[in-house]
């Protein structure tokens, strides 16, 4: 009897607490929009106005440099003598946080970012805790959670995760989940994508991919939902709206409007998770756990050039920018770092794609663009050019040049974040 | 192909030919001339008296006189430093005769001994290459790695990822990888294995070790680009046997026999061979030698963990069979070389990637036939002819389903294989077959007395297969199907003497050409998936060189080389392990002029002697080829690296006083810069002209040795040294990028051996202590990977003669 009261008290507390933080969280849990001075997205997330200062991390000869700079529409900035030896390969940013995946190291390390512009390392998780290898899909799920996923062993049905707490930075939970596996087709692989948490589910893309045939396996577009916080009951979504994949891990490929509404990017290029196909933007609604099935976006067949639609940030009114490289200027997937790339004009709510005519350049593979201040910000690098961070007013569709990057092509960014105001 | 088996059909007639060649000629005196330890000496005059004739002795220390009518001759042999030697010789028709002359050393001649009593080594030095010679018979008593023992000398670099069998890099100059080619008694070891490699060989097996740098002879063969390191193994002309085995720290044992057997008939029996063991089980701590908490941070304090998967094992057993020194050759030798590998593999690119089940084996079998001689059918002909087939077999075994902390315990949940990176995993157990055809001709024609044409002709060609059972893995695919390779090198030499013995110039060519059949696994022609093809590629080139030296009034020597050179893909490069290195069937051959001007000086003080050398060097190098960024920290492969230009300067200093102390210093500063203007996607390159990354610039070493028998007068060899090494810390990435403070950097190494030996009864017994790493210093050759610590051995050696 005494062992059913202290029982029955533990569990009505844990209840209770569960409660209580459920209450409290779930707001950001839910819906970025709801999470103050937020951005919207799962590339990052932190002040919208005010910044001191922006980092800009950059792939340059091999390394990883991030260094930052006091504004992103003037002045210039060069890697020489500058910026931290940083060996990055999956950046995410919240708050007034950089957060990178140091290959060589294994190390999952948090940069801080000062009002003064200084930028220095604070902490750093060891992946090794987690998965055997690195943490390839970062998820922002609420103000003080990340949840990270990397693969165990790929080709069999099982991926690691682990929920990691932000204000200390320290792993809470983790544990494995299940992804799709057919013993009958050991050579076909799923690679986990971005996600997000949503009424208590959380909802991640992917991608399939045959290596017997060396191609990717498609069947429609599908994604996995799962319990959150239990991250079990797997299940896979499908739409047939267009046949690739949706949410690629390392890109913006994920983001979320004011109304709290999921759009996917789905890349159906023969060189990108799909087939050749029509590559579009794919929506999940509000506290739904389906694809919505009325709703496709065809970014291709407006554009032409066999156009695949890369990345997409949600900026305000229903408009987003998104990043198209076009196949037709391709030989092979390493040709995505020639100057095959372009920006696009979503308009969500119409389903609408208008050209932004920016310079070719390998635009679709700066992994983090900006969204800040109303404007959206990225890279425009072309090959044997001149470089720069590109401001693009999504209203108008109109550009400008900001800051030059010294080393022109050779340079490719990453990440711009901004850092906390004055 | 047909030329290559015309040209293995030449060498085979040669070889049984040589014999009907010599019954045309009249008698012939062949012999050697060496001192009493058995050291050749070159340079010597050698005389029959009543005959009219003489010649001096080569490099090697050999003789021929033909030509000869039959009679009874005062024979007479001198050289500086050395008593005269005479001795009476009875010449028969149909007997052609061979001797072996000993001198002894001119005790009160000391001062004068290092102008004209040129050994060997001393012969090989005074070349008008950049050469630098290691005595092996000086260190023969020492439990010596020869990495280190190379690491030591003015230019070389050597970087090492672990311990005892661990991968290491040569750089000559700057110039490193496969740019810098080994042979082993003139022959190229670039199919032989990792079995049959130079850190293997027990120093007591070994007369010299030359080191070329930048420029090579033609009589090596071969494409040597950035240097060639020749290992010649011992040739001793009396009999011997010769024991060792030293056991040190780590649980490392390292056995060797060397011998040699001849009967007065000329029959020869030797051997070569060696035994290699080690844990490697050394500490390792610090960044990414790490265990995650349940909180996934570190535990604090980056505690001391062994290494657990790198044990070493591996054994090299060479033996020859024929004739040596009899009147139809100087030597014919059928050979059989048979080595062994089997070793963990502790860790990836990092010491981050931990390994605890991956294993690496491999076996190889290779007979062989030499025949060489002085005098071949005509008096002023020398041959040196070798020809080999060897089998290679190479296995990775990555069959483990668990990835292993530095604690040794393994991850809760189940992996898919070790290897391969961050990129999906796949279990393999790959093997490769290779077959490889080695021939070598190297013919020297005397014009007159002071001149020489030396043609060498070297054919390479490898076949490989491989299988692998279980791998699903998409990179390995291109390794299941066969691939070819081969290479052809032939060059030829003009030295001329002049100007009484002051001037050598050496002017020489030689053509490179190579042909490969890879397969390759990637899109074709805008296919939407890699197929499999085959690619065949094709090159070739042609270098021209020059050689000279100019004694200056006996006081300076100035040495000055220059070449413009090739070297072609080898293998590993463009076929691939199978394991981590994939192929790179798209490689073309690295170029590179390469010049190199050198002052040399010898002060005199009494018993006191200081060599001292100054040199400078340039290297412009066209198409590098080098190891690329591994894909996700798994696989990688080689690339061409458009232009590299390297400049240097170095300074040499050896001191002797008495016959009890030996002091040498060196110090190196290279400065290599990258000239690629255009990145691969064809952009500017934003480090073009930045010095090379990951590589260092600063070098310096010394030693001490003291005779300790010679400045306490005792009656055994006793023995004492010290050495240390510097090498300044170097970058990671490109020096230009990033914030000095925050970059990834190889730190500074400075670190001290030092040991004793001991040997008495004439050498016959010696033991000798040693220590390396002294101070125990954590040291990194490359980024992130540790190499062992503090390091005591012991070695006891046998020596009959």
């Amino acid at each position: 009897m005494l062992k059913f009261l202290k029982r029955s008290s533990l569990t009505a507390i844990a209840g209770l607490a569960f409660f209580i933080a459920a209450c409290t969280s779930c707001s950001k849990d839910n819906s970025a929009t709801e999470c103050e001075n937020c951005n919207t997205g799962n590339n990052g997330s932190g002040p919208q106005t005010g910044a001191g200062a922006f980092t800009v991390a950059s792939w340059t000869a091999d390394l990883q440099y991030v260094a930052s700079v006091p504004s992103l529409t003037s002045g210039s900035l060069t890697f020489k003598g500058k910026g931290l030896e940083a060996n990055g390969s999956r950046y995410i940013w919240h708050k007034q946080y950089v957060y990178l995946m140091n290959l060589p190291m294994k190390r999952f390390i948090q940069y801080e970012m000062g009002v003064d512009g200084s930028l220095k390392e604070k902490a750093y998780i060891l992946t090794d805790g987690v998965v055997p290898n690195y943490f390839q899909s970062l998820n922002i799920v609420n103000d003080n959670t990340m949840l990270v996923l990397g693969a165990l062993e790929a080709n069999s049905g099982t991926v690691g995760w682990a929920r990691i707490n932000l204000t200390e930075f320290k792993v809470e939970a983790k544990g494995t989940m299940a992804v799709p596996y057919d013993a009958a087709k050991p050579s076909v692989n799923y690679a986990v994508g971005r996600g997000f948490v949503d009424n208590g589910k959380f909802i991640v893309g992917g991608y399939f991919y045959n290596s017997a045939t060396a191609a990717y396996d498609v069947d429609g577009v599908r994604a996995l939902v799962y319990d959150y916080p239990a991250m079990t009951n797997m299940r896979v979504i499908k739409t047939n709206a267009t046949a690739g994949g949706v949410g690629y891990d390392y890109l913006s490929s994920l983001t979320t409007d004011e109304e709290g509404n999921h759009y996917f990017v789905a890349s159906a290029g023969k060189f990108w998770t799909g087939t050749g196909g029509k590559s579009g933007v794919v929506r999940i609604k509000k506290g739904a756990a389906e694809f919505d099935p009325d709703y496709f976006l065809d970014v291709t067949t407006p554009l032409g050039k066999q156009a695949c639609l890369m990345g997409i940030n949600y900026v305000s009114n229903g408009i987003a920018i998104g990043s198209i490289q076009y196949e037709e200027m391709m030989t092979s997937v390493r040709d995505r770092l020639k100057d095959v790339g372009q920006l696009v004009k979503l308009d969500l709510r119409n389903k609408t794609a208008t050209l932004i005519n920016t310079p070719l350049s390998p635009v679709a593979m700066v992994r983090s663009p900006l969204v800040y201040g109303g404007k959206y910000y990225t890279s425009i690098s072309p090959v044997g050019a001149d470089a720069a961070i590109y401001e693009v007013d999504p209203a108008s569709g109109s550009f400008k040049r900001g800051l030059a990057l010294d080393g022109g092509g050779s340079v490719s960014v990453q990440l711009i974040a901004p850092h906390p105001g004055k | 192909m047909q030329f290559k088996k015309i040209f293995l059909t030449a060498i085979l007639l040669a070889l049984f030919s040589c014999c009907y060649a010599q019954t045309a000629s009249k008698i012939l005196l062949t012999g050697r001339v060496t001192d009493t330890a058995g050291t050749a000496l070159a340079g010597a005059t050698v005389k029959l008296i009543g005959s009219g004739k003489q010649t001096i002795t080569d490099v090697n220390g050999n003789f021929t006189l033909s030509q000869l009518a039959p009679g009874t001759y005062k024979l007479k042999v001198s050289i500086i430093g050395y008593l005269v030697g005479e001795q009476e010789v009875l010449l028969q028709n149909g007997s052609p005769k061979q001797l072996v002359v000993q001198l002894k050393e001119r005790r009160h001649d000391l001062q004068t001994v290092n102008v004209q009593g040129l050994t060997v080594v001393q012969a090989t030095r005074k070349q008008p290459f950049a050469v630098t010679v290691i005595d092996a018979k000086k260190i023969a008593e020492r439990d010596v790695d020869i990495n280190r023992l190379l690491d030591g000398q003015s230019g070389i670099r050597v970087q090492e990822s672990g311990g005892l069998g661990s991968e290491f890099n040569y750089s000559i100059h700057g110039l490193s990888g496969k740019a810098v080619k080994f042979f082993v008694d003139g022959i190229p070891m670039e199919s032989f294995g990792k079995s049959f490699s130079i850190n293997n060989f027990s120093a007591n097996v070994i007369d010299r070790i030359e080191v070329y740098k930048g420029v090579n002879p033609v009589e090596l063969g071969g494409d040597a680009l950035g240097g060639a390191i020749n290992l010649i193994t011992r040739s001793d002309v009396k009999n011997y046997l010769d024991l060792s085995h030293s056991y040190g720290s780590f649980n490392t044992n390292r056995s060797a026999i060397s011998g040699k057997w001849r009967h007065r008939s000329g029959f020869t029996l030797q051997t070569n061979s060696f035994y290699n063991y080690s844990d490697n089980n050394y500490q390792v701590w610090g960044p990414t030698v790490e265990v995650a908490g349940e909180d996934g941070r570190p535990i604090p304090g980056f505690p001391r963990f062994r290494r657990f998967n790198d044990d070493y094992r591996s054994y090299t057993v060479k033996a020859d069979i024929g004739f040596t020194n009899v009147g139809w050759a100087d030597q014919l030798l059928v050979g059989i070389t048979k080595a062994d590998q089997h070793r963990g593999i502790q860790t990836g690119r990092t010491m981050a990637y931990v390994y605890g089940d991956v294993r690496y084996r491999e076996d190889f079998l290779m007979p062989s036939v030499r025949y060489s001689k002085r005098g071949f059918i005509d008096p002023k002909l020398n041959i040196d002819a070798y020809a080999s087939y060897n089998k290679l077999n190479g296995t990775t075994i990555d069959t483990g389903s668990y990835k292993y902390k530095w604690n040794g315990e393994t991850f809760d949940s189940r992996v898919n294989g070790e290897l391969g990176g961050i990129r999906s995993p796949a279990k393999t157990i790959y093997t490769f077959n290779d077959r490889t055809t080695l021939g070598r001709l190297n013919l020297s024609y005397a014009l007159a007395q002071q001149q020489r044409l030396n043609f060498n002709y070297t054919l390479n060609n490898t076949s490989r297969s491989g299988s692998d059972a279980i791998s699903t893995a998409e990179w390995a695919i291109p390794f299941r199907l066969p691939q070819d390779m081969s290479k052809q090198v032939a060059g030829l030499s003009y030295e001329a003497i002049v100007l009484n013995d002051r001037f050598t110039n050496t002017i020489f060519v030689k053509h490179f050409s190579y042909h490969a059949k890879a397969s390759v696994y990637d899109y074709n022609n805008g296919s939407q998936s890699k197929e499999l093809f085959y690619r065949d590629t094709r090159d070739d080139a042609w270098g021209l060189g020059y050689a000279g030296k100019f004694a200056f009034d006996g006081q300076y020597l100035l040495k000055f080389s220059a070449e413009n050179t090739t070297r072609l893909p080898e293998a590993l490069e463009l076929l691939g392990d199978g394991s981590t290195i994939l192929n790179s069937s798209s490689l073309k051959p690295e170029k590179s002029t390469n010049i190199n001007l050198s002052l040399h000086k010898t002060f005199g003080w009494g018993a006191r002697r200081l060599q001292a050398s100054v040199g400078t060097f340039f290297r412009n190098t066209r198409n590098l080829i080098w190891l690329g960024e591994s894909d996700l920290m798994g696989t990688a492969r080689y690339e061409n690296l458009d232009q590299v230009r390297t400049m240097g300067a170095e300074l040499e200093l050896n001191y002797a006083h008495n016959k009890w102390l030996e002091v040498s210093a060196n110090t190196t500063y290279q400065d290599i810069r990258n000239r690629q203007r255009f990145e691969p996607n064809g952009a500017m390159s934003i480090v073009y002209n930045d010095r090379l990354r990951n590589i260092p610039y600063l070098l310096a070493n010394g030693e001490i040795r003291v005779y300790l028998d010679q400045a306490l007068h005792l009656k055994n060899k006793f023995t004492f040294y010290t050495n240390t090494h510097f090498v300044q810390r170097y970058y990671l990435g490109w020096p230009s990028l990033g914030a000095a403070d925050t970059k990834l950097v190889i730190p500074t190494q400075f670190v001290q051996d030092a040991g004793l030996s001991y040997a008495l009864q004439q050498s016959r017994y010696s033991i000798s202590l040693a220590c390396r790493n002294l101070f125990d210093r954590q040291v990194f050759d490359n980024y992130l990977l540790q190499k062992p610590g503090r390091f005591f051995s012991l070695k006891l050696r046998y020596l009959i003669q």
